[in-house]
């Protein structure tokens, strides 16, 4: 048995239509996917980018030593030599920017220093630890240590 | 008229074909054009693979980290809202574990067990885990959680839609959802800077040095001469999450 045309016509109309699908959904979809998608994985690109753009706070300590070398000597051979400047003072980026606009605020040794030497029974032994009710209460103990040369 | 139905789907058909596969084409060339390529000049991501220690037996519990990481990333200051916390372990003499975390450790620990006689004590910092298999990433439904090629887990805030659904899946807790940007929020590692050289805000400032951040992919970092110095454990190792947070100094009792 032959077939014509007449026979196979619908099915082409069915073809057109899937293939006009399958077009509208490649188009749909290079149109809505934004164009770093997929540049690192199955995500924004941009977004890898956005998230290295957040702006930071701290400087890091070698910003520090560029203008305060003289109190950065002196504590680097001092009992906390191994803190960073900003554990004390704060975030100081902005400052490291504009020393003049931008200022931090000193420290007072009531709100940091027993944050870590205070006593305390989870504390490792080893760690210096002060009783702050009997060790001189209520004085600044910036008045007797120099927190950049302590002991 | 002047095309029949037929004529006119077999036109429409041909544009709408070549128009599509110019644009996936497209598409294509500026995927290969891009992939490969740094994100900035000076950052390489394809030789980076960031990797995080925390010494437990050095922790002091001062919370300067997560004081740090507050000012740093913008992280609300309920006490609810935390990037990075301190956990108080007390293991008592009849082997009841009590743990607590009172601000996150944001303002320091009270001498709270001085009375307790404790057979085991110590902090435990936490942080994303930033696993190989993260459940967050799989739980997305948007795909605005993903980990970068250097080991990161990162959120992309456009994409997400504030449904907490990875919130509920990290088995860790590590993540919120931020109350003013309405999206789904956690560590970064301080993905902005540790891409520019600088340490992540809470390894900066920790007085003790209990927590380190280097490349897994360079054998001379900080982090691998942490992993071959000690013996390392990680949390939760039976959900087969594979987290790069290893723990120096970890005790049965934490989770």
């Amino acid at each position: 048995m032959k077939y014509s045309y007449k026979d196979y016509k619908h099915l082409l109309r069915l073809l057109a239509i899937f293939l006009l699908g399958v077009g509208v959904f490649l188009i749909a979809r290079a149109l809505f996917t934004p164009a770093s998608f997929g540049e690192f994985g199955h995500y924004r690109g941009d977004s890898l980018r956005e998230n290295m753009g957040f702006a930071a706070e701290y400087a890091g300590m070698a910003a520090c030593k560029k203008c305060h070398e003289a109190v950065y000597t002196k504590k680097s051979k001092s009992k906390h030599k191994g803190l960073s400047c900003e554990t004390c003072h704060g975030p100081a980026l902005r400052h490291s920017l504009e020393p003049k606009k931008e200022k931090i605020v000193k420290p007072g040794s009531k709100d940091l220093c027993h944050l870590c030497h205070s006593i305390n029974s989870v504390r490792r032994k080893d760690f210096p630890q002060v009783d702050f009710k009997k060790h001189n209460p209520g004085e600044d103990c910036l008045a007797c240590h120099d927190s950049h040369d302590p002991l | 008229m002047k095309y029949n139905r037929k004529e006119f789907l077999k036109i429409a058909g041909k544009f709408v074909l070549i128009g599509g596969f110019a644009k996936i084409l497209k598409a294509n060339k500026l995927f290969a054009a891009v992939a490969g390529k740094p994100v900035n000049k000076e950052y390489d991501i394809k030789s980076n693979l960031w990797g995080y220690g925390i010494d437990i037996s050095k922790c002091i519990g001062c919370g300067r980290c997560v004081d740090a990481c507050k000012k740093e990333n913008n992280v609300p200051k309920e006490p609810f809202f935390f990037r990075t916390w301190v956990e108080r372990y007390g293991i008592l003499e009849n082997g009841e574990v009590k743990v607590d975390s009172p601000n996150g450790g944001l303002n320091g620990f009270t001498d709270k067990y001085k009375d307790e006689k404790l057979v085991k004590k110590y902090f435990v910092p936490k942080i994303c885990n930033h696993c190989e298999h993260p459940p967050c990433v799989q739980v997305c439904p948007v795909g605005a959680t993903y980990t970068t090629p250097d080991g990161v887990t990162l959120v992309d805030r456009k994409y997400c839609i504030g449904c907490r659904y990875c919130i509920q899946a990290c088995p860790y807790g590590a993540r919120y959802l931020h109350p003013k940007l309405h999206v789904a929020d956690k560590c970064s590692l301080c993905y902005h800077r540790i891409t520019k050289g600088l340490l992540p805000a809470c390894v900066e400032v920790c007085p003790v040095k209990a927590r380190i951040v280097g490349n897994l992919k360079d054998p001379n970092s900080e982090i691998k001469k942490f992993l071959n110095a000690n013996d390392i454990q990680v949390l939760k190792p039976h959900l087969g999450t594979k987290p790069k947070i290893y723990y120096k100094g970890m005790d049965k009792e934490i989770f």
